[in-house]
């Protein structure tokens, strides 16, 4: 009997085998270290969407969920369902944001969120739906409702210190609110590693949330830079465009270029790891630049305004950090739509009353 | 076979009646920014200067027309070589002093290097010129009449004034792109950049000129350096401070494009007046 056999491309046959074989150890460490699918989550996020933009935060926050629910598991159905689970926490913290804004006398919104004043009725409507979030999202997920609700709970209890102690760290706020969610996950009886993306989520897409706010101010921030420059008429200084009109090209739009010095700068919110991003950004456009002009990191040349920029939506000063980052701050302390360092309730122990001495 | 062989385009381009021919007709429209630049920088260099700097300017516009604005006249490189490339410009180019870091591509006549510098450095003396050139923009914008109603500073607003401006020009829209073609047989494209930041830093316009049998090769202008290159001081209709400035460096692009464009038509007849 003639036997039919389908032609094996070697090549194909190595590459899933090998794909296999990576699967395999991914889903041993996961299953060995859960904390490690709580930190990969997490970290998606945090690395991804540095700039806090909330529909990314949103969309990688839902497909990591997935993804380590998925290679866990071995299981499509648990990754769908984890990455439903995920949707809806994100949109259960919007909701409790918006109304936390009501709460607190202004307008409900799914996307901008005001942190609620430590203390206040605002504050405790925040917490208390933090932890009915995190009661319901941790059940629906087979957990125990205490340690969800503690760690949501606790999450959002903490943010106004978290924001003051992270220094408008957009990375530092979400490291520690992931800590206090998973310490308080663990004193309810819960895993560290549930607990830690509760209040990480929670953080994200409420309490350190003003995320489109902040998106807008960049975008104004950075408009009112380029028009700046523009208007200063330098020869050869080209803003938000991805040639430099002599025949070389970029990949992407660079933010400031000048043809005449070969320099490229980006504009970054003023923090460490924006600053990061701006010197690895430039370095980036200057390294893919092709055509004839080389371009390099800007250096500290570049001609800045020497006041603040006022717009109709802020008021921004701004710093060239050299390397090719020019970094923008608020000027406005009273910039209260929006969330910056400078404008987030500080947290204020309070006054310790000394104990009288009974003689 | 030579480049402007291989393409109609560069083979049009090559019959380019030249900067001095389009800088004479976009001036003849009322719009004189970039004449007013030029005499500061007379001024600056002074008179003995006048003939370098028009040679200068006459043979930076002639190469980036040839090549398409591939490529930079100050450091002699360019991804589409020009069919004539300038030996003035080579002669310039090979007496310059040694480069100052950073700026690695100056400009090949000494004075406007040094005006370049004085405007990098001196902030005082780029905020007389910044108050200055936006006192023109004020009067030239009142002279050519420039109204900016439902002018809120996003690109997309830019639309309608294009589609104004344009239909008066006789481009035809096609969607979100105004379009004419030249009896050389070049088509002339003109689209509003709505892309990246939805608020405008300078006016939001690309343009493409090719040639209608070979629509992907295209000179295209997405920075609009090129234009201040071909005609030298327009680079001040894309300083924007208010909506009128705005609407009048959209005005003032969009025409100096449609001038550019009879200066790409049988040169017999459209070159005569220079």
């Amino acid at each position: 009997m003639h036997q039919h056999c389908e032609p094996v491309d070697p090549f194909t046959h190595v590459h899933e085998a090998q794909g296999q074989v990576y699967f395999g150890a991914l889903q041993s460490l996961f299953r060995s270290t859960p904390i490690l699918g709580s930190i990969l989550q997490i970290a998606a996020v945090a690395s991804l969407c540095t700039s806090a933009v909330g529909v990314c935060a949103a969309v990688v926050a839902t497909l990591s969920s997935a993804f380590v629910a998925g290679v866990t598991s071995g299981n499509l159905g648990a990754a769908l369902k984890a990455g439903l689970i995920t949707a809806v926490t994100i949109v259960a913290f919007n909701v409790v944001g918006g109304m936390t804004n009501v709460a607190e006398g202004g307008q409900f919104s799914l996307l901008n969120h005001t942190p609620a004043a430590f203390g206040t009725g605002a504050y405790a409507f925040n917490v208390a739906g933090h932890a009915a979030v995190g009661c319901l999202t941790t059940m629906a997920s087979g957990g125990k409702c205490g340690s969800g609700a503690l760690a949501g709970g606790a999450g959002a209890a903490a943010t106004p210190l978290i924001q003051t102690a992270s220094n408008g760290s957009f990375v530092g706020g979400l490291a520690m609110s992931s800590v206090v969610g998973g310490v308080a996950s663990v004193a309810g009886g819960g895993k560290f590693g549930n607990g830690a993306v509760t209040a990480a989520f929670g953080y994200l897409f409420n309490s350190g949330a003003g995320s489109i706010s902040r998106m807008l101010d960049g975008q104004d921030a950075h408009r009112a830079l380029q028009q700046w420059l523009q208007r200063q008429g330098i020869d050869g200084l080209f803003t938000e465009a991805s040639s430099d009109g002599l025949g070389t090209s970029f990949w992407g739009r660079v933010d400031i270029g000048n043809a005449i010095s070969g320099e490229i700068w980006e504009i970054k919110p003023n923090n460490p790891v924006q600053l990061f991003l701006a010197r690895v950004m430039a370095e980036f456009y200057a390294a893919t630049a092709d055509g004839p002009t080389q371009y390099d990191a800007g250096g500290n040349g570049l001609p800045l305004p020497t006041g603040a920029l006022n717009t109709v939506r802020g008021s921004y000063t701004y710093t060239n950090a050299g390397d090719g980052a020019i970094l923008w701050s608020y000027n406005n302390a009273n910039q209260s739509y929006t969330f910056s360092p400078s404008t987030s309730p500080k947290f204020v122990l309070p006054p310790i009353t000394p104990i009288p001495v009974i003689p | 076979m030579s480049l402007a062989d291989d393409h109609p385009l560069l083979h049009v381009v090559h019959t380019w009646c030249g900067r001095r021919f389009t800088q004479n007709t976009f001036s003849e429209l009322g719009f004189s920014l970039h004449l007013r630049w030029q005499e500061r920088i007379t001024e600056f260099c002074g008179q003995h200067q006048v003939s370098i700097l028009d040679r200068y300017w006459d043979e930076v516009a002639r190469e980036t027309m040839e090549s398409l604005g591939q490529g930079n006249p100050n450091t002699r490189e360019f991804s589409i070589q020009p069919k004539n490339r300038s030996i003035f410009l080579d002669e310039l180019f090979a007496a310059r002093a040694l480069v100052e870091p950073p700026f690695k591509s100056p400009p090949l006549v000494k004075c406007l290097f040094e005006h370049y510098k004085k405007t990098y450095f001196d902030n005082e003396f780029r905020q007389a010129e910044l108050v200055a050139f936006e006192k023109l923009q004020q009067e030239e914008s009142a002279r050519l009449g420039i109204t900016a109603v439902g002018w809120t500073g996003r690109k997309k607003d830019a639309v309608p004034f294009v589609d104004a401006f344009g239909l008066r020009l006789n481009f035809q829209r096609q969607g979100n792109r105004w379009r004419k073609r030249n009896d050389n047989g070049l088509v002339f494209d003109i689209g509003v950049d709505t892309a990246g930041n939805p608020f405008c830093t300078k006016p939001p316009l690309i343009f493409r000129i090719f040639h209608a049998n070979e629509p992907r090769y295209a000179f295209e202008i997405e920075n609009l350096d090129v234009l201040a290159r071909l005609v030298p001081g327009v680079g001040m209709y894309g300083r924007c401070a208010g909506p009128e400035s705005y609407v009048l460096g959209i005005k003032g692009y969009i025409e100096l494009f449609d001038v550019i464009a009879s200066s790409l038509e049988k040169r017999a007849m459209n070159c005569a007046s220079n």
